[in-house]
């Protein structure tokens, strides 16, 4: 190898050297993001009609088992009354972040629309009511908001 | 021969990395990098990888060779280092998939060309001022 094409080759392994400090940095921050949202828990503490009939609430309870600040932006979810779909909704919670190890119970308001009224008021007459709650929550981690991602979630209620 | 080929092998995952490690600086993941740069400046960067290549490779066919391969090495390691997390986090594997093969393709394109505009460049000094026949 001639002096040349070891000064070249050097030039070359020092440059990817520091872009390998730079990558290993962002890969680190990349994984904690990820983790966040691994950790974050949403479940489903409840559900209630509102006494005009007309809504659907859903209490959630979201917690954060992550190290790092988690912020909850929005929930969307909709409602399944015995099979029959009767309600949806979102919810935009002002400012909810979740220091590390922190819970908080939040109620998603879902709304009856006009052609699911009939299936929510036939079905509320039946005795064994199964609620099926699904949706999906947009949450960053570490005030990323480049990172914010949206999760799912699914989760059943029974009520006797 | 086989030295030659052994120090090819050396180049083309030097210049791979480097490429891989260039986009990354402008990529989502440069919310944690240390540095963050420009698209232009990940295009200046793969540029002079190209000549620094050409100025190692000098043969025209092995500087091609060499730069479409490390082109196709960056985004497997940038898919690598995107789909990383799933390895804490598994649920989340067919999203972080998602995104980083979508961005493979920006990562090949953005390593590609200014890699094989570099490497003319390269080959422009080697003929002109190096004084090596093309």
């Amino acid at each position: 190898m001639s002096r040349t094409e070891g000064c070249l080759l050097g030039v070359l392994v020092v440059a990817a050297l520091l872009v390998g400090v730079n990558v290993a940095a962002a890969a680190s921050g990349w994984a904690r993001v990820w983790r966040g949202f691994n950790d974050f828990n949403l479940s489903v503490t409840g559900v209630r009609v509102t006494s005009d009939g007309g809504g659907v609430d859903v209490t959630v309870a979201v917690s954060n088992r992550a190290g790092a600040a988690i912020r909850v932006l929005e929930i969307d979810s909709s409602v399944d009354l015995n099979g029959h779909a009767v309600a949806d909704g979102s919810a935009s919670p002002d400012n909810l972040r979740l220091a590390a190890g922190q819970s908080r119970t939040l109620v998603v308001p879902n709304a009856v629309g006009t052609l699911h009224q009939s299936a929510l008021t036939g079905q509320l007459a039946t005795p064994a009511r199964e609620w099926n709650i699904s949706g999906r929550v947009q949450i960053e981690v570490d005030d990323q908001s480049s990172t914010a991602t949206w999760v799912p979630y699914a989760f059943a209620v029974t009520q006797p | 021969m086989t030295r030659r080929r052994a120090l090819s092998a050396v180049e083309i995952m030097l210049a791979g990395w480097i490429f891989c490690g260039l986009f990354v600086a402008t990529s989502s993941l440069d919310s944690y990098a240390l540095v963050h740069l420009s698209l232009g400046l990940v295009v200046v960067g793969n540029l002079a990888v190209g000549v620094l290549l050409a100025l190692l490779a000098i043969e025209l066919k092995r500087l091609m060779i060499e730069v479409v391969i490390a082109a196709i090495l960056a985004p497997l390691f940038f898919l690598g280092l995107v789909i990383s997390p799933a390895a804490v986090a598994p649920p989340f594997l067919n999203q972080l998939s998602s995104y980083g093969i979508t961005q493979s393709v920006a990562v090949f394109f953005l390593s590609l060309f200014p890699g094989l505009i570099g490497a003319m460049i390269g080959t422009v000094i080697n003929s002109s001022v190096r004084g090596y026949e093309l």
